[in-house]
């Protein structure tokens, strides 16, 4: 029996009801479509980690305030005030011989607040103050200007380095050296302007504005304390090293003996990488049981439709037999139907997925973030054979019960 | 004339749990290649399940069918299929067109089951319905023409596939009597112009004397197979009698 003819007769069955063929897919199509998100988001993910860490640098620690267990970030991470940071911790780490691999330590106190030149305003920028060796600890270059020096943050001058976009929104091309600033109604002057980096560890520094530590502390925040400490590190190989040694200088700093619990954690990029890869691994869990779930129930459904279209086309069925159709022919155009709805479903399934994961790439980019939009072989691969199989097994039952129908009472069938 | 069909003591019964229904009682007649011949008798006379007997559609429960010498009863499914695809061409009384379905594609419809190309079945359809009159019709819809038109769709159908026998089960059953003449008239041009073997399975006398011969069917048992007088027939062929 001709293939094509056979083919073209399974089609026409589909597209004279067309919103059914469409809901008989429906299932298959978001179980197919779910497959292929979770394989691309997870490719993207994989890729905006990896980046924001290259980024950010293997080399880095950072030591937040407040505790934190294995599971979970410090509360300081979600905007709570903790105080048991203080300057001082600073001085400790850089002198101790203990953590000798450190190469500098810089202290951060972040504060938000309105931001105004001339008639532009920001209304809720985050202003940071940082240690002067800041760009050495984070490697940033100046795009123009110069960062502030030792004496300046000493003497708690009013100056401020902007990020490339707090730069674009507030002076729109304009040279911003030179000019004066308002951050909350104080005055400063802008003496530099970062290279763009995009975002690093998921915060995005370009809308920043940098100031010295202790103008922010004494001046704008009224704080002893600070948001975070970065040092860098020699080599990444020593940093398990320097984690622990900076531990026991902080321990004895903090005055903590025996069981008390650490007032402050310090953290590396290989600890973000292993949270951030356990919520995308949560992520890809929760798709994966839609996916299967839509890909059973999406074959049921299949499976439903098909022995009612054997019910209605009992007539038809009896017609091609009394006509010289054999079991297997009669066999093969129901596998074959169901074998094209698959196909169908599963491509619609592939460009639905791709779909959402290119919009997701869309936002993220848009965000700021360095995501990759990735749909691989493999995994289409994986969603046609899916597809496929499903037909097959779906599709097998009624085909078997159309093909087994007695001509003389299908014919009869009203 | 060799026999085309040979039935010798053929009996016919249907097993349900334990209750032997018999349908069929010890049939033996011939029919010859060209003949036209009529099958007759009241609802549950069993001229049904003769006709599917006859065009392998059943099988018989015992007895003889030999086709073009051939003994039918040890046949497998797959060679039925082969027989029903090959040899016979049936024509409904419900018609049994596909809905929503060209005329052309109706008609291609058996020619799906044989082994030739796609440009083949479409020359062998277009002459089918050319010989039933439709050519004009040839890509409507099944559900767009009257109700002779598709049984003439249906007789286009059984001829495609240049059977030996064509049957024809009360083909009149459904249609008013001026299409339903011309169905018959049509039936009867095959038989003796084209040389088709014909067997048709009616109720009604008048419609069964379209034909040469009528074998006549009660209870299961043939009571009578006779030649239709020739003035009988051209009155039936004339539609006189109506």
């Amino acid at each position: 029996m001709n293939f094509r003819s056979v083919l073209k007769l399974s089609t026409n069955n589909l597209r004279a009801n067309p919103l059914r063929s469409f809901l008989t897919m429906l299932g298959l199509i978001i179980g197919i479509g779910s497959v292929i998100l979770i394989v691309s988001v997870g490719a993207g993910a994989q890729s905006l980690i990896l980046s924001q860490v290259n980024k950010i640098g293997s080399n880095l620690i950072g030591i937040l305030p407040g505790a934190s267990d294995a599971k979970g970030p410090p509360a300081s991470v979600f905007g709570i005030q903790v105080k048991t940071l203080i300057n001082d911790d600073i001085k400790a780490i850089s002198n101790d011989g203990r953590a000798h691999h450190i190469v500098a330590v810089a202290g951060y106190a972040q504060g938000q607040g309105e931001v105004i030149y001339e008639n532009r305003s920001i209304k809720s920028g985050t202003f940071m103050g940082v240690s002067d060796n800041y760009p050495e600890v984070e490697n940033v270059a100046l795009q123009s200007g110069r960062f502030f020096t030792a004496e300046e943050e000493s003497g708690l001058a009013r100056v401020a380095i902007l990020g490339s976009e707090a730069v674009n929104e507030l002076f729109q091309g304009e040279n911003p050296l030179g000019k004066t600033i308002k951050i909350k109604h104080t005055s400063y002057k802008v003496i530099g302007e970062f290279e763009s980096r995009g975002s690093v560890a998921f915060t995005n520094q370009d809308k920043y504005i940098f100031i010295p530590l202790g103008t922010a502390q004494k001046i704008m925040l009224g704080w002893r304390h600070l948001s975070l400490i970065r040092a860098k590190i020699d080599d990444a190989a020593n940093v398990d090293e320097t984690i622990d040694s900076v531990k026991q200088i902080l321990r004895q700093q903090h005055k903590l003996e025996g069981d008390a619990e650490d007032d402050f954690s310090v953290r590396n990029a290989a600890q973000a990488i292993d949270m951030l890869k356990s919520i995308t691994d949560a992520f890809r869990f929760f798709l994966a049981a839609i996916a299967a779930i839509s890909l059973l129930v999406g074959g049921i459904g299949i499976m439903n439709i098909m022995l009612v279209a054997v019910t209605e086309r009992y007539r038809e069925i009896g017609l091609r037999k009394a006509v010289g159709a054999t079991k297997r022919n009669i066999l093969n155009q129901f596998i074959l139907e169901t074998l094209v709805i698959a196909t169908i479903g599963s491509a619609l399934g592939i460009f639905g997925g791709a779909a959402i994961s290119g919009i997701i790439a869309i936002v993220a980019k848009a965000l700021g973030y360095d995501w990759s939009f990735i749909v691989s072989v493999t995994s289409i691969l994986l969603a046609v054979v899916v597809g496929t199989l499903i037909g097959l097994v779906f599709g097998y039952y009624p085909a078997r019960r159309a093909a087994g129908l007695d001509p003389i009472t299908s014919l009869r069938y009203e | 004339m060799t026999d085309l069909i040979k039935i010798v003591k053929l009996n016919k019964q249907y097993e349900n749990e334990d209750v032997v229904t018999p349908v069929l009682h010890e049939l033996s007649f011939n029919i010859k290649s060209g003949e036209f011949v009529s099958i007759i008798g009241p609802s549950g006379s069993g001229k049904s399940t003769l006709m599917h007997i006859l065009g392998f559609l059943d099988r018989l429960s015992s007895g003889e069918y030999f086709f073009e010498d051939k003994d039918v009863s040890k046949f497998t499914e797959d060679e039925l299929a082969q027989m029903r695809s090959q040899k016979v061409g049936f024509v409904f009384q419900q018609f049994n067109l596909l809905p929503k379905t060209s005329v052309l594609e109706n008609v291609k419809l058996p020619l799906l089951y044989v082994d030739i190309t796609e440009g083949e079945r479409d020359k062998r359809a277009r002459e089918a319905v050319k010989s039933v009159g439709l050519e004009h019709r040839v890509n409507y819809l099944s559900n767009q023409l009257s109700g002779g038109e598709k049984q003439r769709v249906a007789i286009a159908r059984a001829l495609v596939n240049n059977p030996a026998v064509i049957f024809a089960d009360e083909p009149t059953g459904n249609l008013d009597s001026k299409s339903g003449q011309q169905i018959m008239k049509l039936l009867y041009d095959l038989n003796t112009k084209e040389g088709h073997t014909v067997i048709l399975v009616t109720h009604e006398t008048y419609t069964a004397e379209h034909a040469k011969r009528i074998l006549k069917l009660k209870d299961g048992n043939l009571v009578s197979d006779e030649l239709v007088p020739e003035d009988r027939r051209q009155n039936a062929i004339s539609g006189e009698l109506k």
